[in-house]
Formats: C-alpha cells, sequence, structure tokens
C-alpha cells in the first residue's frame, strides 16, 4: 500500500479535526478524500504530509511511519497545500524553477522541468507573465504544475482545482492521471464530486473527523438503493416515505426504476425540472444521510 | 550537491521579488549615500570611518532582522511553510536561504558603496574584510531576535508592524551611529548589553579604530545574544509535526 491511516485523529483544543480516518491507498492509484467543510480533510492531509503529529492512530505513507519516520516520508513526497498559491510578480516559469530547486534540481534542470510540465498544464504561454495580470485559474495551474513537476511517489493536492475553469479543471485532472499512469499515486481531496468521479480509482467520504464510505467511484453508486433522480417543484409537504432532498422551492427524489421516479412524480402532481441517473454526489449525501 | 541546490531555491525565490521591485534596493542605496553625506558634512574623515562600520554591521541586522525575518513569516502565513516542511529541504537549507536571498540583493548594490566609502576613510582591506564577516553575524543575530518574537505572535498577518519597530529600536535609539562614549559611566557600560552597541563597536575595533568597551566584552555580548535569541528561536521554530 502506498498510504495507510488507520483510526487516525487530532484534536484542537477540545476539538477534534480529524477522529477516525482509516483508509489505505495502492500504489499507483488516485485517491481522493471528499467530504463537507470542516470534515476533516485538510487535518487528515497535513497529518500525512508530517506537518501535523496524529493525537491517536497511525499512518504510513509508502511504508514509512508519518511519525518515527517523517523525514523518509518527506523525500518521497510532494504537497499542494490548500489556498496555496503564487502572487506578486513571480512568473509561473519562475514559481515552477523555484519549487524545483528546492528540492535539488540544479537552475538548467529544473527549467527543463518547468517547461514540461507548464506545457501540460497548458500555461506554457504565459510563462514569463507576472502573477497578479494572471486570472486565478491560470495561477492555480501553475501551483498545480510546481507540485507534480518534483519527482515523487506520493503527490498530495488539497483542494487543487479550487477556483479553476472547466477546461482547466480538465488539464489538472489529466496531469494528475499522467502522474498516476506513472506509477505515483495522487492523493487529493476535493468538494467536486464530479471530478472524483472522472478522476478517481478510490474515493474515501469523511464526514465530522470519520471515514464513512470508501471503494471505487462505480461501487459506491451501484451500492445505493436508488438507479435515478429528479429535482421537482415541491409542493406543501415533503413526499412520505420517498428519499428525497428538499431544496427549499424545489426536491430532489430518488427511486429505483424510471417507471417508479414517475410515479411519484404523478401522485405528487408536481413537475420535473431534471432527471438522470445518480452519481457519487447522491452516494456521498445518502451516505451522510443528508435530507 | 542537492542541498546547495535546495538552499539556492529557496534564495531564488525571494530574489525574483527584489529583481521586480528594484525600488527598494534604489531606496537603500539612497539612504547610504544620504547618511554618510550627513555624517561626513558634521564629523569628517572620522565619522566616516565610523560610519563605515556602522552601515556594514546594520546592513547586515536589518538583513536578518527585517527582511529575513519578514520572509520566514510571510511563509508561515501563506502555506509556504507547509509546503517545504512536506520535502527533503532541512530547517537549516531553509534558513540558510532566506537569508541568502535576501542578503544578495544588498551585498551586489549597498557593500560595495560603504566598502568605497571606508577605503576613502583609510579602514584596511583586511579590517573591510572582518567588518563583512562582521555583518554575516550581524545577519544571524538578527534573525534570530526577530524570529524569537515573530513566531511567538498568534496571528501575525502584518509581520513588518514588529519587525519594523524592533528595528528602529534596536539601531534608532542606542549608540549605534553614536559613539556609547559620550554616555558616562554606568551607562557606558551597560550600553555593551545592547546587541547593536557591542557589534558596532566590535566593528570599530576589527577596523583598528578606538572602541568603547574591550574586544571581549562586545564579543561576550554578542556570544550571549546568539545564544539565548538561536534558544529562544528554536523553541518556536517547529519544522512540522506541530
Amino acid at each position: 500500500m502506498s498510504v495507510e491511516a488507520f483510526e487516525l485523529g487530532k484534536k484542537f483544543g477540545e476539538t477534534w479535526g480529524a477522529k477516525n480516518i482509516t483508509l489505505s491507498v495502492g500504489k499507483g492509484s488516485v485517491a481522493v478524500l471528499a467530504g463537507p467543510n470542516g470534515a476533516g480533510k485538510t487535518t487528515t492531509t497535513r497529518i500525512l504530509t508530517t506537518f501535523f503529529k496524529p493525537d491517536k492512530g497511525w499512518a504510513r505513507v509508502e511504508g514509512f511511519d508519518v511519525v518515527k519516520e517523517y523525514r523518509e516520508v518527506r523525500k518521497v513526497i510532494s504537497y499542494l497545500p490548500q489556498g496555496y498559491g503564487m502572487g506578486g510578480d513571480v512568473t509561473p516559469e519562475e514559481f515552477v524553477v523555484s519549487a524545483l530547486m528546492t528540492r535539488g534540481f540544479s537552475y538548467f534542470e529544473a527549467r527543463r522541468e518547468a517547461r514540461r510540465w507548464l506545457e501540460a498544464l497548458g500555461i506554457w504561454e504565459i510563462r514569463g507573465r507576472r502573477a497578479w495580470v494572471l486570472s486565478g485559474g491560470e495561477r492555480r495551474r501553475a501551483v498545480v504544475a510546481s507540485a507534480l513537476a518534483v519527482p515523487a511517489s506520493v503527490y498530495f493536492l488539497d483542494e487543487p482545482t479550487a477556483g479553476v475553469d472547466v477546461e482547466g479543471r480538465y488539464a489538472v485532472l489529466k496531469a494528475v492521471r499522467e502522474v498516476a499512469s506513472s506509477g505515483a499515486t495522487v492523493f487529493m481531496t476535493t468538494h467536486n464530486l464530479a471530478e472524483a468521479q472522472v478522476a478517481a480509482d478510490e474515493v474515501f467520504f469523511v464526514n465530522s473527523g470519520t471515514t464513512i464510505a470508501s471503494g471505487k467511484p462505480s461501487t459506491l453508486v451501484e451500492a445505493l438503493p436508488y438507479k435515478f433522480k429528479a429535482v421537482v417543484d415541491k409542493r406543501n409537504h415533503l413526499p412520505e416515505g420517498i428519499r428525497c432532498i428538499d431544496l427549499g422551492d424545489k426536491v430532489v427524489i430518488y427511486a429505483r426504476t424510471r417507471g417508479e421516479l414517475y410515479g411519484i412524480v404523478e401522485e405528487l402532481r408536481t413537475s420535473i425540472h431534471e432527471m438522470r441517473e445518480v452519481d457519487l454526489e447522491d452516494a456521498y449525501l445518502n451516505a451522510v444521510k443528508v435530507r | 550537491m542537492k542541498f546547495v541546490w535546495r538552499i539556492l531555491g529557496v534564495a531564488y525565490g525571494q530574489l525574483v521579488v527584489f529583481r521586480r521591485q528594484w525600488m527598494w534596493i534604489a531606496q537603500s542605496l539612497l539612504s547610504t549615500v544620504g547618511l554618510v553625506v550627513i555624517f561626513s558634512m558634521w564629523g569628517g574623515w572620522e565619522a566616516l570611518r565610523h560610519m563605515a562600520v556602522v552601515l556594514l554591521v546594520i546592513t547586515g541586522w536589518s538583513v536578518g532582522l527585517n527582511i529575513s525575518a519578514q520572509s520566514i513569516g510571510w511563509d508561515r502565513v501563506s502555506n509556504e511553510y507547509e509546503r517545504r516542511v512536506a520535502s527533503p529541504l532541512t530547517p537549516l537549507e531553509y534558513l540558510l536561504g532566506s537569508v541568502l536571498g535576501a542578503f544578495i540583493p544588498f551585498f551586489v548594490s549597498d557593500i560595495p558603496l560603504v566598502v568605497l566609502f571606508a577605503t576613502m576613510a583609510g579602514i584596511r582591506v583586511q579590517g573591510i574584510l572582518l567588518l563583512i564577516l562582521l555583518s554575516l553575524v550581524a545577519t544571524f543575530l538578527g534573525l534570530f531576535l526577530s524570529l524569537s518574537v515573530v513566531l511567538r505572535i498568534r496571528n501575525p498577518m502584518n509581520i513588518s508592524a514588529v519587525t519594523n519597530p524592533l528595528q528602529t529600536l534596536t539601531t534608532m535609539l542606542p549608540p549605534v551611529y553614536y559613539t556609547p562614549l559620550l554616555f558616562p559611566e554606568p551607562l557606558r557600560t551597560a550600553c555593551a548589553a545592547i546587541p547593536t552597541t557591542a557589534l558596532v563597536d566590535l566593528g570599530r575595533a576589527l577596523s583598528g579604530q578606538a572602541a568603547a568597551y574591550p574586544v571581549w566584552l562586545s564579543a561576550a555580548s554578542i556570544v550571549l545574544w546568539t545564544a539565548i535569541t538561536f534558544t529562544l528561536m528554536k523553541y518556536r521554530f517547529k519544522w512540522g509535526h506541530e
């Protein structure tokens, strides 16, 4: 296993940032830790990257204990913290070159590698522009390039696509898959479960500091008791005995078959705004029992 | 060799700032020239000899206390610090890189100018070289002192609001730009306990000028300050596992 954690927990005063995180990630796979704000994703990542010492449980990265063998862990990982960005007068090329040099690359080797990854993220053309003239998405892509350019066995990316446009997100996910296909492990956190469904080999749902479900995206979706969902106008009350999520003036209803869904809609005397098959987001909502 | 590139990598990130915002260097140069002119006008060659010592030592002190410490403080706020922890970079390499990145711009701008003034004022090459070494000592002592304060601030969103007053307090008020000989005892000797006063006075001795204190007293003050501030800084300078 590339990344393992067992009942990992970290307390801040009286509050558990992470309480009971258990996961294992195989080598060369893309794992996504998904959950709402405050679920413990970043705390977990910070423990695995040896920034925090856990208060309970244990974790290993590439076989090295994150507490006792932290020096070895730091040699084999690359980390992109949440909210980390480039600002001011630095250019994307300088940013990536600096990151590579701090990993031991010579200046000239760093420039060669920087070019490769800036091209992969689609920002080679703007490599010489200063950060303050770039869009948020372009800056984010440069930051992701600086993390992926580093040769590592495990990449920890905390919200790598935050603030990135659609085209940029897919460039990032493509780069992530390329890294994984070369044998490295990518451990990502995200709020965007649509991305996790596309890019991840394994998904771990986290809520209130605890791992609540895990598996391949397709397995998690197939495990749902429902196959279809529809967004309908909400009438006076929520339908009884039906799995649904209240959206205020609308409600999402779930059913096993299309026929059952149409039957519910007819019974409620409402109209459908959208209907489709369930996805990873629904698997997550089901796991946390959102109503 | 990789550790050399790691240090240079940290320095490179900082040097970009100075390269783009060269007005900081220009300001420093103008300030240096201005101080030299002012003091020389009042005190002639003797004042120029004293100013050469002060400028070499205090440039180093400022680089450590203000610029490097601010850079490190901002790294902690911006998550750059977290990213550096999750790498083979060691705390020593990081500190050296931070100091180097701040030192180089002033080394190539201010220091040649001050060396020129020192030579004009009659300070020998040997003395100048010793002063440059002392400047490096001042850099690290300034850094340790600044970090021992900055790293204790819970929410350091305006780090310069701490480092700038600290710089003013340690360079403008105590006998740095003027000699402690102007004070009566016991105040005169007590001033040797101030790190910048001790540094400048040791610099005067190393450059062949009359000093207010015996060399051992200035040296002891510097060593004691270095030991204390290093200990205070080390206790708070955690490299992960917080």
